[in-house]
């Protein structure tokens, strides 16, 4: 039994911890949520007059003092648990956060005894959404923000402890398009956190489909002209296709709807969200980021601590996948039963070398693991070296900080956004 | 003294405009007559949906409109006179949205702005007659949900030969749909959508350039100017006919007005309306939001399905008439407890103040697809009786933009009227008689089709 199997087994019997109970308070001013959903679903065409909010103007969360065995903040000022710590919510947010904090007459009190709180974890990387549909290897028109359901119900998410997710539009393309952060629970119209919160762009997948346009008026008359190839077509030429599109003389000919989405998304400055895995991916990443000066982020990473120097030169945070799926160079065919131990290794030494070099490092799981368990990427970098408080700060908040969303999740901090878990012991603990 | 019955012939021109409908319907056994110009319904119950229902009195029609309407109404002596004694008038039912009747619902391809459903109405299907059986007498055909655009719809009644005879109003809706067509998924679907009007702003910069070349070239001159200004001076230059119907109908759900280079042109086209289709909560407020940012909002009615009642606030927000579809009852089953939540979603609209139709379920159970037990049901479960009478009858009126024809009893309105044996609620009520625009379009009594299906084998006693 390998050892991702093992763990997993152990999580699914009924185990000393568990996420008892997601709580989850969303934001109070429903205005300031709603403005950035609706700006965030406009179109690449140019958006009309600012967008009203919807719903209560006055809407605002629960207010209630929380005092549990131990709070586990993950900030800076209170890195480490504070045990028999109270953590004070007005209107949806954390008011104050301590030991012994006096707890006003005017808001009930929830005490939990043997229990621990913690913040809700943040999925840097998730799968949520399956990948677009369409046919463009390089568009910035498919956003995420609209395929995702505000309605829906992500109890299987929620039960592993994921409160804000950032979705992808799919790591199938070239440049995918736009992704978003969402919260997966809450008001629907306070949901989406973030609609445009970066380009996608996944390097390493090569082959897209051909490109068919049927004419109009098929008749005898109309030629069919032949489904058109796209880029890229190996590793080679998968930058070059990036720079072709982004050329200031780019062939305007050959410029479609999908094409001009992704350059004017280019143009607003939106960060890069780069997802390479091998060694050569990543560092066609880095140049891309510094001969283009682009806030950018990398996303899968697995080869990423040969190159942790460029990395900190450029400025890049690292969201590290623990993926079992992925194959190294040497294991071309079949499950790899010692993948994760390569994994864990490059999560030990990672660690390391964000702690010297100075970049941030968060922990995702698997692509297209729907629920992917966020304490299970913090065990298995444990398992690699990675200390506790940097392996909880990497489900928590450091992803925030990678999104940046650290001023409202991914810690217990005054003014921050409720969301944490109650938790049945240590958070890491599986 | 001329009886009605003239064998002289039918005079059209009189009638709504030239149609002959003595030869449409193959279940009516008309006389050899064409139909009389004035006909009074006398002692019967009227419910005209606007205002008092009249226990006793009498409906008269001239030329296919309602001259009067009242208790006592003084009857002319060359009318044709029905003693409807114990019958209930109500208006003819108004199906807002129906895909059926035509050729084929959909098309595969996409984006299909330029299609009419007038092309593919087949006039003798059995699914008009049945509409007339069960009293519904005007429909919106429009192009179904498995489409990105679909192409304009049209409000029809079920009698007529042709489509031109059948129409009561031309195509003045487009058929979008934002829940994802088979084989697309939301971001392919939404995508496509500004693809499609983003295009639309390419070919209206490359045609002003074009016929500002081509003006160029009828006054002998050399191009003089660079591509931006040719586009500018082109601009107003563009004439109707110029636009390509792939492109026309979009133009017209934007306004009808020319945009070159962000700059406005000459109107061209009537503004047309816009049928959104959300098969989910999660689509209301990407098509509301697409409908606002491509100006078309106020022109836009809102088809829903699914659990779009959730989101009621943005529907609110957005104050759009809506149209339901036949699943009036939404179940949800808790995938952790089990627990099955029922809903009946038209009494969210009701209790939300906004405009809401009623459609047939043509595929569902038998009941369904009478919109009187559509109404009826939610009268049940606690709608307003009022408000679900004018939920298929005067709100998809006033959606459709007929609501001046339609809809109601009223004097000056057009006689759609369905005669039935009881209250129009009460499931045992039949349809007896139906008029379509003055016109005795059915009659129970003479529907061999119907006889057919309830008469019992020979030989046995009934």
């Amino acid at each position: 039994m390998t050892l991702f199997s093992k763990h997993r087994a152990a999580a699914n019997r009924s185990s000393r911890v568990r996420p008892l109970l997601v709580t989850l308070l969303c934001a109070a001013a429903v205005g300031s949520v709603v403005v950035a959903q609706q700006a965030g679903r406009g179109a690449a065409a140019p958006v009309a007059a600012a967008p009203a909010p919807i719903g209560d103007a006055d809407k605002s969360g629960p207010s209630f003092a929380v005092r549990a065995k131990a709070v586990y903040p993950v900030s800076d000022k209170q890195p480490g648990a504070i045990d028999g710590g109270v953590m004070i919510v007005r209107n949806g947010k954390i008011a104050a956060v301590g030991a012994d904090l006096p707890i006003p007459a005017d808001i009930p009190l929830i005490d939990l005894r043997n229990e621990v709180i913690c913040p809700g974890f943040v999925a840097a990387a998730s799968a949520i959404l399956p990948p677009h549909a369409g046919p463009h290897s390089i568009s910035g028109a498919y956003q995420a923000v609209d395929g995702f359901d505000a309605y829906g119900d992500y109890a299987e998410q929620l039960a592993l402890g994921v409160t804000t997710a950032h979705i992808s539009p799919g790591g199938h393309r070239l440049a995918s398009g736009r992704g978003a952060i969402v919260k997966l629970a809450g008001p629907a119209e306070s949901r989406i956190v973030r609609g445009d919160s970066d380009l996608s762009i996944n390097l390493g997948v090569y082959n897209p489909p051909r490109l068919i346009k049927p004419p109009f008026y098929a008749s005898s008359d109309v030629a069919i002209t032949p489904a058109r190839r796209q880029g890229p077509e190996s590793r080679i030429g998968q930058l070059f296709q990036v720079e072709s599109v982004l050329a200031p003389n780019a062939d305007a000919g050959a410029a479609n709807f999908h094409t001009s989405a992704f350059t004017s998304a280019w143009s607003t400055g939106l960060t890069l969200r780069i997802q390479a895995r091998q060694a050569v991916d990543i560092e066609d990443a880095v140049q891309l980021a510094l001969r283009y000066k682009r806030p950018a982020y990398l996303v899968g990473a697995a080869e990423a601590d040969e190159l942790a120097d460029s990395l900190a030169t450029a400025g890049m945070s690292v969201v590290l996948r623990l993926e079992q799926r992925y194959r190294g160079p040497d294991n071309p065919v079949g499950p790899d039963p010692t993948a994760f131990d390569a994994q864990i290794r490059v999560a030990g030494r990672l660690a390391k070398l964000s702690a010297e070099k100075g970049f941030l490092l968060a922990l995702a799981g698997a692509e297209g693991d729907g629920a992917a368990d966020p304490r299970m990427s913090a065990a298995l970098a444990m398992r690699g070296g990675m200390s506790p408080e940097m392996a909880l700060g990497g489900i928590t908040r450091t992803a925030a900080a990678i999104l940046k969303l650290e001023k409202r999740v991914g810690s217990l901090a005054p003014g921050m956004d409720a969301d944490f878990l109650v938790m049945s012991g240590r958070p890491l603990d599986l | 003294m001329r009886l009605i019955e003239t064998r002289k012939g039918f005079r059209s021109a009189r009638l709504l405009g030239g149609w002959i409908a003595s030869a449409a319907i193959a279940t009516v056994v008309w006389a050899d007559a064409p139909p009389p110009e004035k006909v009074a319904l006398t002692n019967v119950k009227i419910v005209p949906v606007v205002g008092e229902s009249i226990e006793k009195g009498t409906i008269l029609i001239e030329r296919g409109k309602i001259a009067a309407l009242g208790k006592d109404v003084e009857i002319p002596y060359d009318a044709r006179v029905f003693d409807l004694a114990g019958k209930v008038a109500f208006p003819g039912t108004i199906d807002a949205n129906s895909y059926r009747g035509t050729d084929s619902p959909n098309e595969s391809r996409p984006v299909t702005p330029q299609l009419d459903t007038s092309d593919s109405i087949d006039p003798s299907q059995l699914y008009y007659e049945d509409m007339l059986r069960i009293g519904t007498t005007t429909l919106n055909i429009m192009p179904g949900d498995n489409t990105v655009i679909g192409g304009i719809g049209r409000v029809i009644r079920p009698i007529g030969l042709t489509p031109a005879e059948m129409t009561i109003a031309e195509g003045a809706f487009l058929k979008v749909c934002v829940s994802p067509k088979m084989g697309f998924d939301r971001m392919l679907q939404l995508a496509t959508l500004r693809e499609t009007f983003a295009e639309l702003d390419e070919y209206l910069n490359r045609l002003a350039e074009r016929r500002y070349d081509e003006k160029l070239k009828e006054d002998e001159k050399v191009m003089d100017v660079g591509v931006a200004e040719a586009k500018k001076r082109g601009r107003d230059l563009i004439r109707a006919e110029d636009v390509d119907d792939e492109h026309r109908n979009i133009l017209r759900v934007r306004g009808g007005q020319v945009k070159v280079l962000g700059e406005a042109g000459p109107t061209l086209f009537k503004p047309l309306g816009a049928f959104i289709s959300c098969g989910a909560a999660m689509d209301v407020a990407p098509a509301v939001t697409f409908a606002k940012d491509h100006g078309f909002i106020d022109r836009t009615v809102l088809v829903l399905d699914g659990d779009c009642f959730k989101a009621i606030k943005e529907l609110k927000a957005a104050a759009r008439p809506v149209v339901l579809t036949s699943n009036l009852v939404h179940r949800e089953t808790d995938p952790l407890t089990g627990k099955v939540t029922q809903t009946f979603v038209p009494k969210k609209f009701a209790d939300a103040g906004l405009l809401f139709a009623l459609t047939p379920g043509v595929d569902a159970s038998l009941p369904e697809r009478m919109l009187t037990y559509q109404a009826a049901r939610c009268v049940r479960e606690g709608v307003a009786r009022d408000e679900a009478i004018r939920s298929v009858t005067l709100s998809p009126a006033k959606i459709l933009g007929v609501a001046d024809r339609l809809g109601s009893l009223e004097v000056g309105k057009e006689a759609y009227i369905g005669i039935y044996s009881g209250d129009p609620l009460d499931f045992a009520s039949q349809v007896e008689k139906v008029f379509v625009a003055g016109v005795l379009a059915y009659e129970r009594e003479k529907d061999v089709r119907m006889q057919r299906l309830t008469e019992p084998p020979a030989g046995e006693k009934k």
